[in-house]
């Protein structure tokens, strides 16, 4: 990077999308589903409360007897399709290829992968006199933001422990990372629009960037708030009768490593484009970090999460909020880094040492309702999650040993993506099947994958 | 969720589902590698107008006042015009590989008196090089009459030398004009109007 900056601003300017690769490789979900169940899938990711997964954002779904469910088990056909036809990693190959890449990262190649999304890849042009440069980015225009460009993502699952008369334990890993990128309006209009870049005018580009690791310990309680404790428990889901339930979560924290960077890159042009005197590139970026030199517990904090939900007739609602007020304390060290003028090197300063600095691990909240009649299921849910508000729609019936699925949901990048599967079932063994679809993070375009599940 | 139902004297029957079944997943795995996009053919086109970095003295010269282009000249007449520098984008060539260069220039003879053969050359270098101590990229002649305007005007694909220097941080050019006057009645005069000069440089590039 420092040896760009040393460049002049022209040849970095191709190359500004760099940021936003980073970003989306390392934060975006795999995908927009959020899950490999194949029934899941099928109904557009909607949540359900016999999933596993949904005890995670709707603790009180721990004490709801999950009824007669299969252990899903994704058939992960996609990674052999691309250990087959691998990208190219070689930067120095003319078929590499940063955003072919990135779509590969940001798309976990788990699903089978039956429709590509347009690999972004178009030619360029540059026009260049004295006092003028234009730069025509043709496709790959569209991987501009023209918005600020939020992305981000939580990992928090499995969550393995005990569970026993409705007290339970147990520990999960913590991973958190969101990005927010944006460019001047006038970098923007120039990159995106391929409007003439101008004399005596700046030109910025800047992220906003956290990243979190740790574990959880969990210890919580949840039960059936209308029904006497240790009595029996039967499927509500089934039943006419009024069901409540309600659980929370305490979390102790164990903190492994955090950095949050905000780097800006800017140049302000002259009089002359392409004058004697060579545009002059700042560059910063404050950072703070508390990284680990080997293994060990860097940070600590606590956490809560908390759910309720009810079941009636066939009805299912539930409201589940995951992190409430859930901090970790780190002994962080804080650095500023700055593109010197007098040697053309980027030269680090630290700030603070261990001094004591507090991260916020985001609220997610989760409201989902379902009902259910006669093989049929159709159920909504909304996720407030760490960069976005999201839903999920979802709808099945099912004859016999078939069913047949459909659903729609709002992927984390905004994008309203669909979904339409199927699962058999073999004497105890079952197969699920989904055609869902997914767009490219950075150019939009759609993809679709089939996702394959077995369930025993 | 569906709940499984197993009877008995259905396996052959769900032995030909499962067949269908995987023949469906190889059917759509093979539809799914025919259905791959490509890369395309990620160039880069650097259009550079050079002759908006040329001094306006270079632009328009008027030639045969001063020094004089004399009437049946014995030696030809050689005009060098001060070397102009080009400030380009130094990187661009770390990331591409010239595929094509092309030359176009355009330049006005608008002459006055006298007739001459005329040699116009064009040299391009890097700025730590006299240009005229290069190769000319271009070499063009023309046969100049009393009163009469005529133009030079040529496209020429060039080297992947040149398309090396138009990708680096700066380059400098040259304007050679030589006047032969040895068949001419009357002293040569005249104004020569550099009218285009430009250069595309096309490069596949190694980013995309």
């Amino acid at each position: 990077m420092e040896e760009k900056l040393r460049k002049r601003p022209l040849a970095l300017l191709l190359i500004l999308t760099v940021p936003l690769l980073f970003s989306s490789v390392f934060i975006s979900p795999p995908v927009g589903a959020g899950s490999f169940n194949g029934r899941r899938l099928g109904m557009g990711g909607v949540m359900l409360s016999e999933y596993s997964e949904a005890q995670t954002r709707n603790v009180s779904f721990r004490a709801v007897p999950r009824g007669k469910v299969h252990t899903s088990i994704p058939l992960p056909l996609g990674i052999i399709q691309v250990l087959a036809s691998p990208p190219e990693f070689d930067p120095d190959s003319p078929d590499f290829n940063p955003f072919e890449i990135a779509d590969l990262a940001t798309n976990f190649p788990v699903f089978l992968r039956i429709k590509k999304p347009g690999v972004l890849s178009d030619d360029v042009v540059m026009d260049i006199a004295r006092n003028r440069l234009a730069i025509d980015l043709g496709e790959m225009s569209q991987a501009v933001p023209e918005e600020s460009f939020k992305l981000g993502g939580i990992f928090d699952q499995p969550e393995g422990g005990l569970n026993i008369r409705g007290f339970f334990a147990g520990i999960s890993p913590l991973v958190v990372a969101k990005s927010d990128f944006s460019l001047s309006p006038s970098l923007r209009d120039a990159l995106r629009e391929g409007h003439d870049f101008l004399p005596n005018t700046s030109y910025s580009m800047k992220e906003d960037a956290e990243a979190q690791a740790g574990a959880a310990l969990g210890v919580g309680y949840a039960r059936q708030l209308n029904a006497i404790p240790g009595g029996k428990r039967e499927d509500p889901r089934g039943t006419d009768k009024l069901a409540i339930f309600a659980g929370g979560r305490f979390k102790y924290i164990m903190g492994f490593a955090y950095t949050k960077a905000t780097p800006i890159v800017s140049f302000t042009t002259g009089d002359t484009l392409f004058g004697s005197e060579p545009l002059k590139i700042d560059f910063e970026s404050m950072m703070t970090k508390s990284l680990p030199d080997g293994f060990g517990v860097m940070g600590n904090g606590t956490g809560l999460d908390l759910g309720v939900s009810a079941f009636m007739g066939g009805y299912e609602a539930g409201l589940g909020l995951t992190n409430v007020v859930t901090k970790i304390k780190w002994k962080a060290d804080r650095e500023f880094d700055v593109l010197e003028d007098s040697t053309n090197e980027v030269e680090k300063y630290t700030i603070a040492e261990d001094f004591d600095y507090t991260s916020t691990v985001p609220l997610l909240v989760v409201l989902n309702a379902a009902k259910r009649w006669r093989g049929n299921t159709v159920a909504f849910d909304i996720e407030k999650g760490v960069t976005r508000t999201t839903f999920h729609l979802g709808a099945e019936t099912s004859v016999r040993n078939v069913a047949v699925r459909t659903g729609t949901w709002l992927d984390g990048n905004g994008k309203l993506q669909f979904s339409a599967g199927a699962g058999f079932r073999f004497w105890v063994m079952g197969l699920d099947m989904a055609l869902i679809t997914s767009s490219s993070v950075l150019t939009g375009e759609r993809a679709v994958d089939l996702a394959l599940s077995l369930s025993l | 969720m569906f709940v499984s139902v197993v009877e008995n004297g259905q396996t052959s029957t769900k032995g030909e589902e499962v067949k269908r079944l995987a023949l469906a997943i190889i059917g759509l795995a093979a539809l799914s590698q025919s259905l791959l996009y490509g890369c395309g053919n990620k160039l880069l086109t650097v259009n550079i107008d050079a002759l908006s970095f040329m001094d306006p003295t270079v632009v328009e010269q008027t030639y045969g006042v001063d020094p004089i282009i004399p009437a049946g000249g014995v030696l030809p007449a050689v005009f060098e015009a001060p070397p102009q520098r080009i400030n380009l984008t130094e990187g661009l060539a770390d990331i591409t590989d010239i595929q094509s260069v092309t030359l176009h220039l355009a330049s006005e003879f608008a002459n006055q008196t006298g007739s001459a053969d005329v040699r116009l050359q064009v040299f391009i270098s890097d700025t730590e090089t006299d240009p005229y101590s290069t190769t000319p990229y271009v070499q063009e002649d023309i046969h100049l009459e009393p009163a009469t305007t005529d133009t030079i005007s040529v496209n020429i694909p060039s080297s992947e030398t040149l398309g090396e220097l138009l990708t680096g941080e700066a380059a400098q050019v040259g304007i050679r004009t030589t006047f032969d006057s040895s068949g001419s009645a009357a002293n040569v005069t005249g104004v020569e109007t550099l009218i285009r000069f430009t250069a595309t440089v096309v490069a596949k590039r190694h980013i995309p």
